[in-house]
């Protein structure tokens, strides 16, 4: 705002105010005037006789007409340019009106000088010239007119038609000063508020810029922090080990450890420890280079020995200082597991590869010795005929001594060649024979059904044969351990399955049950393995149960996820019910459900939909 | 604004002109006897004797007492014998004079107060407004009659007084009256 705005607004103000006390006083003076002329002159006499004073009716209507009008237009209008001259021009006329009702006593006349000092609050001597004019005119008309009324004598002096307007005047020189001086005052502490008022607007401006800087710059910040909380709780939960080295001279101590340190490494002082220890020459190492990434075997707070993958940071200072090293220790322990695990699966995967070919090697030659054993037993049948029909000869020659020779060479021959023993044990021996071929032969047409690579088309998959399949090539897993009890209905002849897949699940399982009752059994004792098959409403079903050690509900929830396993080191890769939940759930939209209870074994359940033509045929 | 403010001056003007020619409108002029009349009252030897009617309950009247008391100031004491005749009707208890123009009266130097009954005594000077003054020189000769306020009710210089002054003090005047404010005494007994 300008210094005239400024100005003109505090002139108005003060008009205003001004003209607010003019109100009260005007109305003040009116009713003290009414109450004056009934306490001074309250009644005219003629005679005996009294009548109302005219003061009286001068006090209510003449005071009424002095002042109703200023009294509208200063509470209206308190600002208007013209109503502080109405306002001290009515003033004036209440100092003639009050001097008459007070009967023109000299002390009432101080009212004109005090209305004058009121006048002078508006700071304006403009305003002092309505009143000045109002005694001159007064006293001037009434000189000219009727001199007697103001100045007692008929032929005044021709200047004392301005006397009580000099007295008048003389009080407004003093008056018009201090209104100068006022207006001056005024007009110096406008420009003054002005220039307050342009350097609060531009210290708003200023402090409206930095205001939106500081906010502006408080969200880049609020970003940052937030971001640097991000890779705070990043670091925080990283599964890898992250330290902060600080490197002071020759102060070095640790600056930060995330969880999986404070869990894996131990504490602080541990990682102190190590720094001077296993962690020595990489740390130097990084800090000669710059960076270091290798493989060390830190020995963590707990005792243990842990195979981990390190890399060491060097952060420098502006200068060039080593201020810290972050270092990220990988346990390694889990990789080297898995790593195991993963030789041990291609080796197995080696060798079901060369399962296939091998079992074709071995059926080659087993098939024409179970045809050769087969044609040595009816041999034999035959040449014990012989030997049966040769005894009969020597018993049919006894008493023939031309062939007592004979007879005593073949009887010898027949002792010596143990013909007895062998009619006994060779029947035996080739009987056994050929029951090791068939189950060589059976195991060998299993590894070939099992090893067979199948097919990424659902077949028609037998799941009885299967399931014996798969029991015939984990013999070896469960013979020792445990006996199968076989309750397979025969309706689940006919499943749209993959059959390699499947035969994985079945092997997972009854291995997995063959481990649990070894676990649960460790003196020798058999335990049992039931596999049911049975056809339950669309689905058919296969029920794999052991009476092992069972598993709590904290195992049985993790079960099948991937690479989660109570078994030891080289026994388990974790994967093994993983891949079969999502071989018989994915794959064959199936379900796969265990029920477990600790020391009270297991039980899994596969359910396999059925087609409706299946579902038909197993009702067949 | 400004026609409001024109009607507003009109209306304040005339007001107080109404006032104006009120206050400048005089009672009725005193007829008093050329000599002092013989009764009650008795003039002084030396002196000049000034007889003054008032009306007790006259409001105008206290601006005459008021400028009476500056008069006998200005001349000084001794130089006039006043008589105040406070007019009351024969009806009245004597407490019906008895108001502050009363009090007043007995208040002013070389001056006696009389209870006027009926304005027997006022009429005997030919008196007929409150206020009315009438001086007789030592001789008992009428010298002026009037009265003593510019206007009604109005202290202030005055003609009446001036001249009053000037008379006491032996100089000449140039007239022997002047216009009187007041109330009226008629009903009280005045002819």
């Amino acid at each position: 705002m300008k210094a005239d705005d400024v100005f003109s607004c505090e002139t108005k103000r003060i008009r205003a105010e001004v003209s607010r006390l003019f109100v009260g006083l005007l109305s003040l003076q009116w009713i003290a005037s009414i109450g004056l002329a009934l306490f001074v002159s309250p009644q005219t006499w003629a005679g005996s006789s009294a009548s109302p004073h005219p003061h009286v009716f001068a006090a209510i209507v003449v005071g009424g007409l002095i002042t109703v009008f200023p009294v509208v237009l200063g509470i209206r209008r308190p600002e208007h340019p013209a109503t502080p001259f109405v306002l001290a021009s009515a003033q004036t006329c209440w100092s003639g009106l009050l001097i008459h009702l007070c009967g023109g006593r000299i002390e009432a006349h101080f009212h004109v000088f005090g209305s004058l000092a009121f006048i002078a609050f508006y700071r304006d001597w403009r305003v002092l010239i309505p009143a000045t004019v109002v005694v001159a005119a007064d006293h001037f008309v009434r000189g000219l007119v009727w001199p007697e009324s103001v100045y007692g004598i008929t032929n005044p002096e021709w200047w004392r038609t301005l006397e009580h307007a000099v007295w008048v005047v003389f009080i407004d020189v003093f008056l018009i000063k201090n209104c100068m001086d006022a207006q001056r005052a005024l007009r110096e502490r406008a420009d003054h508020d002005a220039t307050l008022q342009e350097a609060e607007r531009e210290l708003r401006a200023l402090a409206s810029t930095l205001e939106q800087r500081v906010e502006a710059r408080t969200h880049e910040l609020l970003d940052v922090l937030h971001q640097v909380e991000r890779v705070e709780a990043i670091v925080e939960q990283s599964s890898d080990c992250v330290a902060m080295y600080e490197i002071d001279g020759d102060m070095r101590r640790v600056g930060y450890l995330n969880a999986s340190a404070r869990e894996s490494l131990g504490d602080e002082a541990w990682f102190c420890e190590l720094a001077s220890s296993s962690l020595r020459e990489p740390l130097e190492l990084a800090i000669e280079h710059d960076t270091w990434l290798g493989e060390v075997e830190l020995q963590s707070f707990s005792g243990s020995s842990v195979p981990a993958e390190v890399l060491a940071q060097v952060h420098r200072t502006p200068e060039g200082a080593v201020e810290f090293l972050s270092i990220t220790v990988r346990d390694l322990r889990e990789r080297k597991k898995m790593e195991a695990d993963l030789l041990q699966a291609q080796k197995l995967e080696s060798i079901g590869q060369l399962a296939a070919g091998i079992a074709h090697e071995i059926n080659t030659p087993m098939q024409y010795i179970g045809d050769n054993t087969h044609f040595l037993k009816t041999a034999f049948a035959r040449l014990v005929g012989v030997v049966e029909s040769v005894d009969e000869l020597i018993v049919a020659s006894e008493g023939m001594a031309e062939l007592d020779s004979v007879r005593s060479r073949v009887q010898t021959a027949i002792k010596k060649g143990k013909i007895r023993f062998l009619r006994e044990r060779v029947p035996r021996s080739i009987e056994t024979t050929l029951e090791g071929i068939e189950s060589v032969s059976s195991i060998v047409r299993a590894m070939k059904a099992f090893s067979h690579p199948g097919s990424t088309e659902k077949t028609h998959t037998d799941i009885n044969a299967a399931i014996e399949t798969t029991i015939t090539v984990s013999k070896n897993e469960w013979k020792y351990h445990a006996t199968i009890e076989r309750d397979l209905d025969p309706a689940v002849c006919s499943v749209l399955a993959l059959p390699a897949e499947l035969n994985q699940v079945l092997l997972n399982i009854i291995v997995n049950a063959a481990h649990a009752i070894e676990a649960h059994k460790p003196s020798g004792e058999l335990g049992v393995i039931r596999i049911r098959t049975c056809i339950e409403g669309d689905d058919a079903v296969i029920r794999i149960a052991d009476d092992g050690c069972g598993m709590p509900p904290h195992v049985i929830a993790k079960v099948f996820d991937p690479f989660f396993t109570t078994k030891e080191v080289g026994k388990g890769t974790g994967q093994g019910l993983a891949i079969a939940h999502r071989i018989i759930v994915d794959k064959h939209g199936g379900a796969l459900a265990v029920q477990s209870e600790p020391g009270g074994g297991t039980e899994f359940t596969i359910r396999l939909p059925l087609t409706t033509e299946e579902l038909v045929r197993a009702a067949e | 604004m400004r026609a409001a403010i024109a009607v507003w001056v009109a209306s304040v003007f005339a007001g107080l002109l109404g006032i104006f020619l009120y206050s400048a409108q005089p009672g009725r002029a005193s007829e008093p006897p050329p000599y002092w009349p013989e009764g009650e009252l008795t003039s002084a030897d030396e002196r000049p004797s000034l007889v003054l009617s008032v009306h007790p309950r006259c409001a105008c009247t206290r601006a005459t007492i008021a400028e009476l008391a500056r008069l006998l100031a200005r001349v000084g004491r001794g130089r006039v014998s006043v008589h105040a005749l406070y007019v009351v009707p024969s009806d009245e208890d004597r407490a019906w004079a008895d108001t502050d123009l009363h009090s007043r009266g007995h208040a002013l130097p070389d001056t006696t107060v009389h209870l006027d009954v009926d304005g027997r005594l006022s009429s005997s000077f030919g008196m007929h407004t409150s206020g009315a003054v009438a001086l007789y020189d030592a001789d008992g000769g009428l010298a002026f009659h009037g009265g003593l306020t510019p206007t009604r009710g109005h202290e202030g210089s005055s003609v009446g007084q001036q001249r009053l002054i000037a008379l006491i003090e032996g100089e000449p005047v140039a007239r022997d009256e002047s216009d009187v404010y007041g109330c009226e005494l008629a009903e009280l007994g005045a002819p």
